[in-house]
């Protein structure tokens, strides 16, 4: 490996991960708007973010959304991989591309269009329309995940389960489930993240009623700059997930799944 | 319908474009061990999955002990599968490998417990019954396969390459193994190998296949003294058999491989004018001087030795030729070959055995 | 159809119905929607086919400068995100067991950790006030403060940060297909480094890089937090216009018809990379 490749790879991650690690630094500066080099240190915002029922309501929302949306995408997107990754009919490839298609069309398109499609059903400003819509944007990552868990099952596995006695139904959930388990983890945390990390879906039709915490914190931005709460609340967040990956990884080597 | 244990009349499976198993039929005794051989490829596996219900015939029927098999869903035919690669649960323990059958059957949990203990004993393997799979050797591996189609006490055993994965000397006593079991207990069994001395030492009757076709069904020395045609001579037998073509003149002159032959009286005798191919098996022939009367005229082109014999590779005419004997000869020595025990004569095109010739002696 | 023949498909129903009610209908609706016309000064649509929203992107200089600007925006953060990850990616390929895994994981948490939660990390690097400039002061290496947000380069430094792994995680599967010994064998046939990247590399990874540089043109073009935020409104992009037009002008058809033009850039892109690639990847005589 030449040196100058070494140099430029520990550059690039140098400048990919500056920003969380920026986030963490500054959230505990003392002054309202941050500097570098900091006054001083303190957990002063931390103090304040965990009184503020505002942000606490947001972040109960956007976990609300996250789980019910996770809850109905993985139950569906794996049952739907099992059905492909076992399909031999014809047409399977087309009914894969459909499931994925949110992760290869441009969502503020469909987020646009479905504003006018909810105004025109009357799920404008719910939580079922939030709802369903993140259901959409997460159901992909079941689908592609599970499809590649399931495909890596050698099929005689199931065809010995059958042999032995077992029903479709039994051979799916004593053989190819449990061995497809570290990718329904797997697709859980990215359902999840992906619900609760979602800005512009939520922000186009997010009713005032069901404010998550990415649009809360992104009108926040918009309007008046950065809030040293949001920092703070950030600098929790982005830790939890950092501490989550590598210890994810550690169990379950998730990057080989994306 | 024959009175058969097992009969599988006129099956096919594939499509019409690509038939990987045509129109087979075949008759099974209770308690017999029958061996599907052939080439990889013939659809000896399909035959077995298809058995098993894991993959659906296009035509013709299968029945078991007098009901028919065919709308049967997999997991109610009560038939033992053991795979090529073994397919063993590779998140469940060695117990619950074997016990799975018997949880999916609803028994109880005491008998259970004792019926797989029976089973990890029958294979010897009483010892790693909480181990994982992948704590296992190959042949271990194998025996929990085993024990696992067997504990649920199948109305068939199926065994597909059950040998193929192992090394040569654990696949030569798990031969002995498994046939041994087959005699304990008594099971009807039907084993795929391309392996023919697999299939030699173990079957009671043995169906060789090709292209998705059986050849012949008999036992191993039927297949083997008595090919019923050019392929499976060739494909029976280590080294392999040549087949020579022979050819009389109306006037009864003999060619063989293009050279002027004149044959032993006793054979000469046999033949009929037309063209034919001669089986020359390399342990069914001796090699002499060349101007031996009835002996083939051939040329040595090298010599394999084995410690126990030598393979003399010779060419008679341009058709190669082996032959087994006790000693070397040398490379491009003239020798003649004489015929040793009967030879089988196919037609021109090798596909019936047409006449024996039989050696002098 | 019996019963049996089915059995295998139900499976599918759930995510199939909510895929196509809930994702195609409203998707493919952009397409009608984008012929239809607004009364001018009132909200109603008007369902007649027109072709009048076309005709007002082509006529009006502000949107095809806005459009312009977002393309050529997203050919740079492409071009740029290639140009990294290329090394970065030949480095993960060749990095063994946990360090490997490591590595991606890294590259992932940008993906992983949100966008807004990143954006605010830009802020406090690249503000006026922020970790870069201070750190600069504090060396004496400048006086006034550097301008990065606000700007065009505060957009694509937040795209750029956000994308990368669209290009690199593409690239990392198509280099690590590749035989190590590949190029090694190429080069004990004489072939120069060159000439390795050239005739060996470049042409395998052909689809990679087609499918990294979609993944992050596409992603760039549509972006909508990151041209507010970080172009702090001074970079009008497609993203924030289009929002602009639906959600605030309340004129969907015209929004739409911005949409289908999008779409059609896109797929546009994507055709010529495909075919790019396909020819890179060319059987050589």
């Amino acid at each position: 490996m030449s040196i100058g490749a070494a140099v430029l790879t520990a550059l690039v991650y140098a400048f990919v991960l500056a920003p969380i690690v920026v986030l963490v630094f500054s959230s505990f500066d003392t002054a309202p708007y941050f500097s570098f080099p900091p006054g001083g240190y303190s957990l002063h915002w931390y103090a304040t973010a965990w009184q503020s029922a505002e942000y606490r309501d947001a972040l109960g929302v956007s976990i609300l959304l996250a789980a019910t949306a996770t809850l109905i995408a993985v139950p569906a997107g794996t049952a739907a991989a099992y059905a492909l990754a076992r399909a031999t009919w014809r047409g399977r490839t087309v009914v894969q591309a459909i499931l994925l298609s949110p992760l290869a069309l441009p969502l503020i398109v469909w987020a646009i269009e479905l504003m006018q499609f909810y105004a025109r059903i009357g799920l404008s400003g719910t939580m079922l329309g939030l709802a369903l819509a993140h259901t959409i944007i997460v159901l992909p990552f079941p689908v592609r995940i599970m499809l590649a868990s399931f495909a890596r099952i050698d099929p005689a596995l199931e065809q010995a389960a059958r042999t032995l006695g077992a029903s479709p139904l039994r051979t799916f959930a004593r053989v190819a489930l449990p061995l497809a388990a570290p990718g329904l983890v797997i697709s859980i945390a990215f359902a999840f993240l992906t619900s609760f990390n979602d800005v512009v879906v939520s922000s186009f039709i997010a009713g005032a009623r069901s404010l998550t915490f990415q649009v809360r914190l992104y009108s926040q931005l918009r309007s008046q700059g950065v809030d040293p709460i949001t920092l703070a609340i950030g600098a929790v967040l982005a830790a939890a997930i950092v501490l989550a990956a590598i210890v994810c990884e550690r169990l379950f080597r998730w990057s080989r799944h994306v | 319908m024959s009175d058969a244990y097992l009969t599988i009349a006129d099956l096919r499976v594939g499509f019409a474009s690509v038939p990987v198993v045509r129109d087979v039929s075949l008759a099974v005794q209770r308690g017999e061990f029958l061996v599907l051989l052939g080439p990889s490829g013939c659809g000896k596996s399909t035959i077995l999955k298809t058995l098993a219900g894991l993959i659906a015939a296009n035509a013709g029927t299968i029945a078991l002990d007098g009901t028919r098999l065919d709308p049967v869903p997999p997991h109610r035919r009560d038939i033992g599968l053991v795979f090529q690669n073994y397919a063993l649960f590779p998140h469940m323990s060695v117990a619950a490998n074997v016990r799975f059958g018997l949880d999916m059957r609803g028994v109880s949990r005491a008998e259970a417990d004792s019926r797989v203990a029976e089973a990890l004993a029958m294979v010897r393997l009483a010892d790693v019954e909480y181990r994982l799979p992948s704590q296992l050797s190959g042949g271990q591996q194998q025996r929990v396969a085993l024990a696992r189609a067997l504990v649920v006490r199948p109305r068939l055993l199926l065994l597909d390459e059950p040998l193929s994965n192992l090394d040569a000397a654990l696949r030569a006593q798990m031969r002995f193994e498994l046939k041994d079991l087959h005699r304990r207990a008594g099971l009807t069994t039907i084993m795929v190998t391309h392996d023919q001395m697999e299939a030699m030492a173990m079957a009671d009757r043995i169906a060789v296949m090709q292209a998705g076709a059986i050849r012949q069904i008999g036992t191993p020395a039927d297949i083997y003294d008595r090919p019923g045609d050019a392929f499976v001579a060739t494909f029976v037998g280590t080294p392999p058999a040549a087949l020579l073509p022979l050819s009389v003149a109306a006037d009864g002159a003999v060619r063989i491989a293009g050279l002027p032959w004149s044959p032993p009286p006793a054979i000469a005798a046999a033949l009929a004018p037309g063209d034919a191919l001669l089986c020359l098996r390399p342990e069914r022939a001796v090699l002499v001087a060349p101007d031996t009367a009835g002996a083939l005229p051939a040329r040595v082109v090298g010599a394999e030795y084995f410690g126990a014999d030598w393979l003399v590779h010779v060419t008679v005419g341009a058709t190669p030729a082996i032959v087994r004997t006790g000693g070397p000869a040398a490379r491009g020595d003239m020798v003649g070959v004489l015929i040793s025990v009967e030879a089988p004569l196919f037609d021109a095109s090798g596909a019936r055995r047409i006449d024996r010739i039989f050696s002098m002696s | 159809m019996p019963l049996s023949r089915l059995l295998p498909i139900i499976p599918l129903a759930p995510a199939c119905l909510l895929m196509g009610v809930m994702f195609l209908l409203p998707f493919g609706m952009v397409a009608v929607t984008a012929f239809w016309g607004q009364a001018p000064g009132s909200w109603l649509v008007d369902e007649a086919f027109t072709t009048r929203n076309f005709a007002r992107i082509l006529a009006d200089p502000y949107f095809v400068l806005v459009i312009g600007r977002t393309l050529r925006i997203g050919v740079e953060a492409a071009v740029i995100c290639l140009l990294l990850g290329l090394p970065v990616a030949s480095v993960i390929v060749r990095a063994r067991g946990q360090v490997r895994g490591l590595l991606l994981v890294l590259m992932l948490l940008p993906m992983v950790c949100g966008a807004l939660v990143q954006t605010l990390g830009m802020l406090n690097l690249f503000g006026l006030a922020g970790v870069v400039n201070g750190a600069l002061k504090q060396l004496g290496l400048i006086d006034r403060s550097i301008r990065f947000l606000g700007n065009e380069t505060g957009v694509l430094l937040g795209l750029i940060q956000a994308f990368l792994p669209l290009m690199v995680l593409p690239l990392v599967t198509v280099l690590g297909r590749i035989p190590p010994d590949l190029p090694a064998a190429a080069a004990s046939l004489g072939a120069s480094r060159l000439r390795v990247l050239q005739r060996i590399m470049l042409p395998l990874a052909g689809p990679g890089i087609a499918a990294g540089a979609i993944l992050v043109f596409s992603a760039s073009v549509t972006s909508f937090v990151t041209p507010q935020i970080l172009g702090q409104g001074h970079v009008q992009m497609f993203g924030p216009l289009v929002y602009q037009q639906a959600a605030l002008v309340l004129d969907w058809p015209f929004a739409s018809a911005l949409c289908v033009v999008m779409l059609a850039a896109l797929a546009l892109a994507a055709a010529l990379l495909a075919g790019v690639a396909r020819l890179a990847a060319r059987p050589r005589a």
